[in-house]
């Protein structure tokens, strides 16, 4: 009976060992940041022109409306920010992504140094893509360009992040 | 027992095996929001503000320099109430101080170095902290150089020669600047 009794502890403990492996193995394939995550990539705003929203999402916004500053850009000009957030692969498995950032404003163009192709604001693009291993980050810079634009105008553009994988 | 336990070992060792890899790639698209004020040169990171009448900022936010009728502030009565100077004189030798000013209200709070190029005849620039010495009337340049800190702003001369010139001629011209954080 005490030998028996034993055994279902040992049983019982190994289920429970058993279910934290699996919790723990769960959500041990990623890792959360303060950033804009899911369980693929994280968003990181680098600088004060974006930043993560209410809603968790990274905004970039450079407006009298962003929360901490005030201010706009220039008609008839070329604005450079240099990373301006940046795409980290979170996926701690031997997940390699290849990432495709893309804007469709007129005016608007990305680089990125892990984009051969479009690596600096001179090579610019509407749409860049690269690379990334597990814990490895690429930042995202933008080019602005007010050339057709006069004061009073507002230029509003979705910033889309979509990952496949590396054929 | 042993078998039991061998077996739920393999089973456990099966479902590990299957949730590890349960983060295999799925569609993880986003699209996020993206928005740009297009405001006035003296609104702007970098403002140029007008620092005399002789400059001011146009309907489309661009600032604009200009001595003639043409200026709106001429028409002002607060202004110049006389209606006073139609433009220079032939063969004479203007200078302005600090007609604009160039300021640094970059949100990354870093110090700026900015080039200034004039295009066109008989106009040119100075500052007193120029880099290479275009300091004043004297030593003005159609190409400037010189560095805003944070939060600063720096006031920018125009030169203007009209020596072999006659009424009505007229002098045109365009600014570029160029800023980037120092190095």
């Amino acid at each position: 009976m005490g030998v028996k009794m034993y055994k279902k502890g040992l049983t019982t403990i190994f289920v429970i060992v058993l279910i934290i492996l699996i919790l723990l193995t769960g959500t041990g394939v990623y890792t959360q940041g303060d950033g804009d995550v899911n369980l693929i990539y994280e968003l990181i705003p680098n600088s004060p022109y974006s930043y993560i929203n209410d809603s968790g999402k990274l905004e970039i916004n450079i407006t009298p409306e962003n929360p901490l500053y005030d201010g706009g850009v220039a008609p008839d000009s070329i604005h450079v920010i240099d990373s301006l957030f940046s795409v980290k692969n979170v996926n701690n498995s031997s997940g390699v992504y290849e990432f495709t950032v893309s804007v469709q404003e007129a005016g608007v163009l990305l680089y990125s140094p892990g984009d051969i192709s479009h690596s600096s604001s001179n090579t610019a693009s509407n749409i860049i893509t690269f690379i990334l291993s597990p814990g490895e980050e690429a930042n995202i810079g933008m080019v602005i360009d007010t050339s057709e634009y006069s004061a009073g105008d507002l230029i509003e553009d979705i910033v889309s992040i979509s990952v496949t994988q590396p054929t | 027992m042993k078998t039991k336990l061998m077996v739920l070992m393999l089973i456990a060792i099966g479902t590990i095996a299957f949730i590890g890899t349960g983060a295999d790639f799925a569609s993880y698209d986003a699209q996020r929001n993206f928005t740009v004020a297009v405001v006035a040169d003296d609104q702007e990171f970098i403002d140029l503000t007008p620092g005399q009448y002789y400059a001011y900022i146009t309907s489309d936010g661009v600032m604009t320099i200009d001595l003639s009728t043409n200026n709106p502030n001429y028409q002002n009565e607060s202004l110049n109430p006389g209606w006073w100077g139609l433009g220079v004189s032939p063969d004479t030798h203007y200078n302005f101080d600090n007609v604009f000013y160039v300021s640094n209200g970059l949100w990354d709070n870093v110090s700026i170095d900015v080039q200034i190029v004039v295009s066109g005849t008989h106009i040119a620039l100075y500052t007193p902290d120029e880099w290479y010495g275009h300091v004043n009337s004297s030593t003005s340049s159609t190409e400037i150089y010189f560095t805003v800190d944070p939060g600063e702003q720096v006031g920018v001369g125009l030169d203007i020669n009209t020596t072999g010139m006659s009424a009505p001629d007229s002098v045109s011209g365009s600014l570029t600047i160029n800023a980037w954080p120092s190095t």
